[in-house]
């Protein structure tokens, strides 16, 4: 019982840190989860999965993932409590994989931010014009109706299906613009599918996306860097001398291709 | 002087280079039997080998669940 208070003052403790060390835009009212399929190998059936949160206020919007935000939580209490890593590792690889990057919206502008192994980037840029082409199509999803969209982005032609019922010019990933929420999009390749999965009232700090501990990139660098941490074994943080992998068998499998398909080419 | 000025850049100077000189040996054993070994300048902190198991984890491991009506 004692165990279980510690933690739980451990993880508002860092909660509160975390708060002072990150810009608080403001307060969300709104907060949609969505869920994601995402692929890394075009020519291997079946998705990775991730699942989203999309907190929204006063035109402002905050989307991360929930595995990333649970799984950065319990690591930072049981660091904090003194746990053994392995210990740690364990308890951690319940939650699966959740992307690291963070995107905050606001009508002006988007500021992404990553972690790629043990390095943080901060980029921002205008909001982008999707230039969205509304179809007649409709389909229901969670009971709403909704209404086709489609727009080219990052490289990709990407079909939105959003709701008017729920008047929010938001969406997951960097997508808004719509006269209603996203409720459900992807790519054509079906690549990548986000679909909103359940929603609730919810007022929590809307956090800006970097901290004091962020390096500024332009768009360009950070998609290069990112493409190389995912498939070419680098690691932009400068500090690894040398690196190998091996297979089971104890075979050098460093130099193997590692499929990855990034949600933007540019 | 001269001797004592080179004596001190000695003393300086080799320590210095000796934690230039210094590696770090890690090796992250991910669940499909991929290891990823690792030599860096600097003692890893607990949280960024916690970090580097979650990216060799994912980035070597399998960890999809699959959709039998995925294209």
């Amino acid at each position: 019982m004692n165990y279980k208070l510690f933690f739980f003052f451990a993880f508002l403790f860092l909660f509160c840190q975390q708060v002072a060390s990150q810009d608080t835009l403001g307060t969300s009212t709104h907060r949609f989860q969505y869920a994601c399929k995402y692929k890394r190998d075009s020519l291997k059936k079946g998705y990775y999965n991730d699942l989203f949160f999309l907190d929204w206020g006063d035109n402002t919007s905050r989307f991360y993932s929930r595995i990333e935000y649970l799984k950065d939580s319990t690591m930072t209490a049981m660091l904090a409590a003194g746990e053994n890593i392995a210990v740690i590792q364990e308890e951690l690889r319940v939650y699966g994989y959740g992307k690291k990057y963070v995107i905050v919206k606001t009508p002006e502008e988007i500021v992404f931010s990553d972690r790629l192994i043990t390095s943080r980037f901060y980029y921002k840029e205008p909001a982008p014009d999707f230039q969205w082409s509304l179809k007649q199509d409709t389909c229901s999803i969670l009971g709403y109706p909704c209404q086709k969209a489609v727009c080219q982005y990052g490289g990709r032609v990407w079909t939105a299906w959003f709701t008017t019922h729920i008047p929010i010019s938001d969406g997951p990933y960097k997508f808004s613009g719509l006269p209603g929420l996203i409720l459900r999009i992807s790519d054509e390749d079906q690549f990548f599918i986000f679909e909103l999965s359940g929603m609730e009232d919810c007022q929590v700090p809307l956090l800006q996306a970097y901290g004091h501990n962020y390096n500024k990139i332009d768009k360009k660098r950070y998609l290069q860097i990112s493409y190389r941490v995912w498939t070419e074994n680098f690691d932009p943080s400068g500090n690894v001398k040398s690196f190998r992998v091996r297979d089971v068998q104890g075979r050098d499998v460093t130099d193997v291709n590692i499929p990855y398909i990034p949600i933007e080419l540019y | 002087m001269k001797k004592l000025i080179l004596l001190s850049l000695i003393i300086i100077i080799l320590p210095i280079m000796a934690l230039a000189q210094q590696e770090y040996y890690y090796a992250f054993m991910t669940t499909c039997g991929r290891t990823a070994w690792v030599t860096t300048h600097h003692e890893m902190s607990a949280e960024e080998q916690l970090m580097y198991y979650d990216h060799y984890e994912h980035l070597y491991c399998e960890l999809q669940v699959f959709d039998p009506d995925a294209p």
